[in-house]
């Protein structure tokens, strides 16, 4: 059996195997990870770095950016039939369901965004599958469904 | 950003990513003149207004966010769709030389960072601006141009390289749990006794702080890549984080009403 594993894309979720995997993205991402969290830390920690560390270390943002448009196109390769105008009344209808998505984007780093997060936080799954239950086609099932095979 | 995605991902089906970068710097040539355009007045003793201006279109010259500003930034982001499309071909013909699409890309951000050379307004490229944020913030030519290239080039070099050396994938942790290493991360960093370097340097407590955050993601990703039923913990904080992230893609693609499509589906269920 093929080994199943996370690939993180985009906000959305799948389930790939891990031949799908190009680990070129994986290497890169890492990187980026390493090098963001070591440029925090060393501002945390109020290390001076010689230019050239500095150099490296300011990669890391553009790289993501770059990995994130890479993976766009990697993921959502093809255009969707447009919906009905029934689906764009079902979309308003269950907008409000989903606001506690908004006051958790508003929470800010640290602590304090972690507090808010962990208030908001169940709130959001709750509503998302409220959401999900009465719009399952709009919202897609790939998550919840990822979510019970494993 | 993540708002929105889904109109831009229809702009890209509609007009493709070869147009919408040679927008995006077009967008950087205008440098010059976005410095010159005056910072916007305070509202009711608050700079809002500059604020929500530097975050989307990056004019004037004052630094007090970082950059760069999401239409700033859209160059790297199309470069980087510019660099997925070429992934997905040659990954599909499976032609490992097949490098001339990529050219024209690497070619245009060869010509952004000459430009930035010559163009006029605040801000020079020198090693210490580039490394302290200053062009950054500036959303200077330079910042997108040099690491654009570096990024591009950088990935296309490993996509070459990986076909040829093979890294054990339990070293790729950080690359495959971003969401939670950042996250986590940037909490752990946070809450940090800064007071640390004191008593033992600054070295050493950046470097004990980095082996901390590393060690807690390579426990994570190391439960979730064992027995599930032995890691229950680190999948609920897994599955809390993505429901999260994909809730927002969620909303974002409802308020723009033509929905992102389901990602690739399980190969092997």
């Amino acid at each position: 059996m093929v080994k199943r594993d996370w690939i993180q894309c985009t906000g959305e979720q799948a389930i790939v195997s891990q031949t799908d995997r190009l680990v070129a993205i994986d290497i890169a991402r890492s990187v980026a990870m390493l090098l963001a969290l070591a440029a925090h830390a060393g501002f945390q920690t109020s290390l001076d770095l010689p230019v050239a560390a500095t150099l490296a270390l300011r990669i890391a943002t553009p790289l993501f950016i770059v990995l994130f448009g890479a993976m766009v196109t990697l993921v959502y390769p093809k255009p969707r039939a447009k919906r009905s105008i029934s689906n764009r009344r079902q979309v308003l209808v269950s907008l409000p369901s989903m606001l506690p998505v908004l006051l958790a984007q508003h929470s800010g780093p640290g602590l304090y965004g972690f507090l808010q997060f962990s208030i908001f936080g169940p709130m959001l799954i709750h509503a998302r599958h409220i959401a999900f239950r009465r719009h399952p086609k709009i919202l897609g099932d790939h998550v919840f469904s990822a979510s019970r095979n494993n | 950003m993540f708002f929105l995605l889904p109109g831009i991902i229809e702009l890209i089906r509609k007009t493709g990513t070869r147009v919408l970068l040679a927008a995006s710097l077009a967008y950087h040539a205008l440098y010059p003149l976005l410095k010159a355009i005056p910072d916007p007045p305070e509202f009711s003793h608050q700079t809002i207004l500059l604020r929500i201006d530097l975050l989307l279109f990056g004019t004037g010259t004052q630094t007090m966010i970082a950059g760069p500003s999401i239409l700033h930034s859209l160059a790297l982001f199309f470069g980087g769709c510019w660099l997925g499309e070429w992934l997905k071909q040659t990954r599909e013909r499976g032609a490992m030389d097949f490098t001339r699409p990529i050219m024209p890309l690497i070619g245009s951000f060869c010509l952004l960072i000459a430009y930035s050379l010559l163009v006029p307004g605040p801000g020079k490229l020198t090693a210490v601006a580039l490394g302290n944020m200053h062009l950054r913030n500036l959303n200077h030519p330079a910042y997108v141009g040099i690491y654009g290239l570096v990024a591009i080039a950088g990935v296309a070099i490993l996509y070459r390289l990986s076909s040829f050396y093979r890294l054990p994938t339990s070293l790729l942790f950080l690359g495959r749990r971003p969401l939670f290493a950042f996250g986590f991360g940037n909490f752990l960093i946070v809450l940090w006794p800064r007071a640390l370097s004191n008593v033992i340097g600054a070295t050493a407590n950046c470097t004990l702080l980095l082996a901390c955050a590393i060690a807690v993601v390579f426990v994570y990703d190391s439960l979730l890549r064992s027995d599930a039923k032995r890691s229950i913990a680190a999948r609920l904080v897994h599955d809390a984080t993505q429901v999260a992230s994909s809730a927002t893609s969620s909303l974002a693609a409802m308020i723009w009403h033509i929905g992102l499509g389901a990602p690739r589906q399980a190969v092997d269920r």
